[in-house]
């Protein structure tokens, strides 16, 4: 048997769009097999069709060498093909045990569930895949990576030996992603074949057998991972090579218009002082936990701080809530566009109008309708959102869109000070690129610009100076000529 | 910490007022227990009235209510609070009819005198120290019906409101009207509907009959709220008072009102005040060991605008 | 991108609604002919009943369709009802009158029982929207409690007496088509409201994300505040109608009303998850509700039968929308 699964040819249309165009996919026993594409490529609408969510309007599936039809999750499960989400589907207020076995849990003669032989088979499976969990602990008081991992082993506990993957790193620290990268390991060496969807090129070559690119729901190409560099990856994803992920201007700074002196806020961070100037990008890097997050959320209000001082073009200013902050000419691109970002059942004209809404778009408590649609459609053209229109439900864009409506979102209320957290988490390279230009014209403009990122290439390339944070204390500030990987890493997990 | 600080004061709120609730009451030898089925019931208020001031003119005797709200698993818990309280009778205002075997047991095996008033109890006998102080919903409803009949000349359509479904008085005096008509071959039922007691549905059951347009010559209401929502009806179509003929049951002064309007025909008058005064006798009696009849019948009496003045002070 | 497209697919969503109130028309008028051999529908005064007997509850769905848009749910607006209507009434009683609750207060301008009916909605309201936007109490259990307790306020104002001997100018709020024409305006009112004002982008806003909408600046605690009070306001005057209608204040009126009006919202597409639905979808749930207890009357169908009935369509037509909606999503 060479292949463990076999897509032929899928095909598949949803009203006014072609999701997919005869695409196939061969995925080899005991190999991680990469599939890559921007958003709105139609990796998604593949994983799915494979897990059985989605009927495909054409194309085969052949599982084992066997042909099959996957008409539910369920079956897909039923011939060993398992789906780990993005949005992870675990029930929060049941154990990890209860989780793993629910409608398969042991039972006693008495047909009362056997909670010893329940602990006792989930403590076998994490031996196998070196979890350390403890079985009996609730779901919710597990950290985002653990979850990840009971999802994993339920997965295995079905004796799955497809699985499929979508961006399991996204909201992982690097330490939990070297463990989840070692049970991947592991899973491939045991004759599993995993199918690993990524935005984060790194990944690939770290993990991968084989990478699949899709773009526009066509296959652009399968290849060996062995055989392909970087840059002709980027190539094969967005169409044309780019050779500039990270296009920072270098523009001229102008005065301070942000200045942070002992900023503290309890249980979260202390004495953390910088300054920003105009047409500054200050990227503040860190760990996950290091309270980096925390302080752009006290700068806009949303956590007022316990001490310390913040002062706007010079002047010492009180900031109690997001409206404050809106005042004083503040915008913050949360780091969760699902959970603080987005309206996800309202249009885009909506999502992108709202925070500009009260000082711009209102006449006496009405909405100047045609005004708002004006510059919103102009702000979408800017930004090059991709939508069908602006009546669109934001919840059908791609990832990337999304984003960059959100960004949109806070153009409109022409800030002077733009703090962003995360600002190209989970968006293709092509959306990447050109929310990078974005920030950075936006400094050229004149605007104060602090910028909050997991992924160091983006800090280095972006930011005019770094502050880098640990355990709630700003550990060092450097400037552009000095930041490096290394010295940022040793400031930040000392 | 702040939290319990708040339980606690609520607490002791709880336990003040109940204290000072029932600091007056300590001081009566003889407690009645009286559970009603509503307190926001136009005619029963009038019942309940008549058991308070009759309360008060009896030395040694204090009164205490309790409102089921309508709902049966209530009144049998106030019924057990009663009981373990330990008054010395229980008057029974009964949510639905069907749960008085239960409640009469609970009164029999605790030993407690107990008094069914206005809603007859479905028990096929009632034991000693069990009676009931009422009038006999059939006789209501024929009164009613048979009125209306002789003021429509024994001939003519029939539309009957219904309270609300499953109780007693709704029952009853439906069957009644029902058996009236069926006596006089040259009269028909054409509408029957559910009012639920309420005028605000008798207004929309009559605006709903009125424009589709059947005739109707007569209209008779389970109760007078009913009743007067059909007036109301009738006067917002337009219709001229007695156009018409509409009967209640219940003597109410908003009815007596209409009656005295010639909007109303008829009325039944339910003696409220006699079923309150029978019933608090009745306890008390019970309460010093005295013999009481099973049933203590109050008789309905029929009311037209020829008679309606009399009731007025009723 | 342009504003045909939006309107194109407003009108789509109600239609759909719609297609259920006329299929379920043509049911009455298919067995009022062959029961009655008459029209249902061709009798203009039956139309307007049909919408009158359900004004009051369309005035609470008015106030519950926002509520339900910011992701919460009002059970109190069936007591706010009784509380104000017997307030109201109070107020409105004709002087002459030997069980007057204010003797002192009788033969009052019409226009004060109004604004005092509508005054304790907004009271009520106010206390409602405060428990849930500034402590962590849930809106079921906050407006939960208020049910209990208005009712028993209601209750308690008189005693339990019914309040009645109303003046006139007073009970003509209630008569006629005025109750119609008192929904229908706060209907336009609250369409316009949700569809073009600040007022209504930011109640879709919170119910769609809270937390994205304190991001964005919007007073998320206050705007709560604020939709509770309007709710309380439309259930106040929902008890000023029914009180001048019915000539007398009861405290047991408006009862489950509230979920007369919840059903009426959800029938027409409000998505008790928050962030969706319209006025228009609402006052068609309405009109759906009132048509069927004007169709049944019509046809003389058995009331045992009726409730059962009621609650069965009531389930379908929210699954027929929901399957729908379910349908265009994934395809």
């Amino acid at each position: 048997m060479k292949y463990l699964l076999e897509a032929d040819l899928i095909r598949k249309e949803f009203p006014g769009v072609l999701a997919l165009d005869g695409v196939s996919l061969r995925v080899r026993p005991g190999s991680v097999h990469a599939v890559m594409g921007e958003n709105g490529a139609g990796k998604s609408t593949l994983m799915k069709i494979i897990a059985g969510s989605y009927q495909p309007d054409a194309g085969s599936i052949c599982v084992r060498g066997q042909a099959c039809s996957l008409p539910s999750p369920l079956a897909a499960l039923n011939r060993g093909i398992a789906m780990i989400h993005q949005e992870l589907n675990l029930m929060p207020p049941m154990t990890v045990a209860e989780n793993i076995w629910i409608r398969r849990e042991p039972l006693t003669r008495m047909g009362f569930v056997d909670h010893r032989a329940l602990r006792q088979q989930t403590l076998d499976l994490f031996e196998q895949l070196r979890i350390e969990i403890d079985p009996d602990d609730e779901v919710r008081a597990l950290t985002i990576a653990e979850r990840q991992m009971v999802e994993i082993a339920r997965a295995v506990s079905y004796h799955s030996d497809i699985l499929i993957m979508d961006e399991p790193t996204s909201t992982l620290t690097e330490r939990e992603v070297e463990h989840l990268f070692g049970i991947i390991a592991g899973l491939a060496a045991a004759g599993k074949a995993i199918v690993y969807i990524t935005h984060r090129i790194p990944e690939v070559f770290r993990i991968a057998d084989d990478v699949s690119v899709l773009r526009d729901g066509r296959l652009v190409g399968t290849a060996a991972v062995a055989e392909l560099d970087s840059d002709r990856l980027i190539g094969m994803m967005v169409g044309r090579a780019l050779d500039q992920l990270f296009p920072k201007e270098h523009v001229p700074l102008g005065d301070v218009v942000l200045s942070v002196r002992n900023l503290s806020l309890a249980h979260a961070f202390a004495d953390v002082s910088f300054d920003v100037r105009a047409g500054e990008i200050l990227g503040i890097a860190g760990l996950i936990g290091s309270g980096r997050t925390n302080v752009a959320e006290t700068l806009f209000g949303l956590t007022p701080a316990t001490s310390g001082q913040i002062a706007i073009n010079g002047v010492v200013v009180r900031v109690d809530s997001p409206r404050t902050a809106m005042r004083h000419g503040m915008a913050f691109l949360t780091e969760d566009r699902k959970d603080t970002g987005l309206f996800l059942w309202l249009d885009v004209l909506d999502n992108m109008e709202m925070a500009a809404l009260k000082s711009r778009f209102v006449r006496r408590g009405f909405v100047r309708e045609a005004e708002a649609r004006a510059e919103c459609s102009a702000m979408a053209g800017t930004l090059r959102i991709k939508t069908p229109d602006l009546e669109e439900r934001i919840e059908n864009l791609s990832g990337g869109n999304q984003q960059k409506a959100l960004v949109g979102r806070w153009l409109l209320t022409r800030p002077r000070i733009l703090l962003l957290d995360e600002p190209t988490r989970g968006i293709d390279v092509g959306a990447k690129a050109e929310i990078h230009r974005l920030i950075s014209q936006l400094a050229g403009a004149g605007a104060a610009v602090i910028m909050i990122s997991s992924e160091l290439p983006e800090i280095l390339g972006m930011s005019d100076r770094v502050v880098v944070m640990q355990a709630g204390c700003v550990t060092g500030i450097l400037d552009r000529a000095d930041a490096s990987q290394v010295s940022i890493m040793r400031l930040a997990a000392n | 910490m702040r939290r319990s600080h708040l339980v606690l004061l609520l607490l002791a709120t709880c336990v003040a007022a109940a204290v000072a609730c029932s600091a007056p009451r300590s001081r009566a030898t003889t407690t009645i227990g009286v559970s009603m089925a509503y307190f926001d019931d136009n005619w029963l208020s009038i019942l309940r009235d008549a058991m308070v001031e009759h309360g008060r003119t009896l030395p040694d005797v204090q009164l205490q209510f309790d409102d089921a709200q309508g709902d049966v698993g209530k009144q049998l818990s106030q019924i057990q609070n009663f009981i373990a309280q330990g008054v010395s009778a229980i008057v029974v205002n009964t949510v639905d009819s069907a749960a008085t075997p239960k409640m009469t047991r609970l009164a029999r095996d605790a030993g407690v005198p107990l008094v069914y008033v206005n809603r007859t109890p479905s028990d096929a006998t009632l034991p000693d120290k069990v009676v009931f102080v009422g009038s006999d919903e059939i006789q209501g409803g024929t009164l009613e019906m048979e009125e209306l009949a002789r003021q429509m000349n024994y001939q003519g359509n029939v539309a009957i409101m219904v309270g609300e479904l499953a109780t007693h008085g709704a029952r009853f005096r439906t069957k009644a009207t029902e058996d009236v008509i069926a006596k006089y071959p040259r009269m028909k039922i054409v509408e029957k509907q559910v009012g639920n007691w309420q005028r605000e549905r008798g207004l929309d059951l009559m605006n709903n009959w009125l424009t589709a347009g059947r005739s109707i010559n007569a209209v008779a209401s389970n109760n007078d709220e009913m009743a007067i929502g059909a007036i109301m009806a009738m006067q917002q179509a337009g219709l001229p008072p007695g156009k018409i003929l509409v009967g209640g049951v219940d003597a109410t002064p908003d009815a007596l009102a209409e009656v005295a309007k010639g909007a109303m025909a008829v009325t039944v008058f339910q003696n409220a005040r006699g079923q309150g005064v029978g019933a608090v006798d009745a306890a008390v009696k019970l309460a010093k060991g005295e013999h009481v009849d099973s049933f203590v019948w109050v008789p309905f009496e029929l009311v037209t605008k020829s008679n309606y003045q009399s009731f007025l002070k009723r | 991108m342009s504003v045909q497209t939006r309107g194109r697919r407003r009108r789509w969503h109600e239609a759909r609604i719609l297609l259920v109130l006329i299929a379920i028309a043509l049911v009455f008028e298919a067995i009022g002919w062959s029961v009655r051999g008459d029209s249902f529908l061709f009798n203009s005064q039956r139309l307007l009943v049909m919408v009158l007997q359900v004004s009051i509850v369309g005035l609470l769905a008015i106030g519950v369709t926002q509520v339900i848009i910011t992701g919460g749910i009002d059970l109190s607006s069936g007591s706010i009802v009784a509380l104000s209507a017997m307030i109201a009434a109070s107020l409105a009683q004709t002087s002459g009158n030997a069980r007057a609750v204010f003797p002192a207060l009788t033969d009052l301008p019409f226009i004060v029982p109004v604004l005092a009916g509508i005054a304790t909605g907004a009271a009520a309201g106010a206390i409602n929207g405060a428990l849930i936007a500034f402590t962590a109490i849930p809106p079921f259990i906050a407006t939960l409690g208020m049910m209990v307790t208005a009712r028993g306020l209601a209750r308690y104002y008189t005693r339990g007496q019914p309040i009645s001997l109303l003046s006139d100018t007073y009970t003509r709020i209630g008569e006629g088509a005025l109750p119609v024409l008192i929904f229908v305006a706060a209907a336009i009112i609250f369409y316009i409201a949700l569809r073009y004002t600040r007022y209504g982008k930011f109640t879709y806003a919170i119910g769609a994300n809270p937390q994205a909408a304190r991001v964005s600046g919007i007073d998320v605690g206050r705007h709560l505040v604020l939709v509770y009070i309007i709710a309380g306001c439309l259930s106040g005057l929902g008890g000023v109608v029914t009180s001048a209608r019915a000539a007398s204040g009861q405290a047991g009126m408006g009862m489950s009303y509230e979920l007369d009006a919840i059903a009426a919202a959800v029938i027409g597409g409000t998505s008790l998850a928050g962030g969706i639905g319209r006025i228009s979808g609402t006052v068609i749930g309405t009109i759906i509700l009132g048509v069927m207890t004007s169709g049944f009357t019509f046809i003389g169908f058995d009331a045992y039968i009726q409730d059962i009935v009621k609650g069965v369509v009531i389930v379908l037509a929210v699954v027929a929308d929901q399957y729908r909606q379910r349908k265009r999503r994934t395809a």
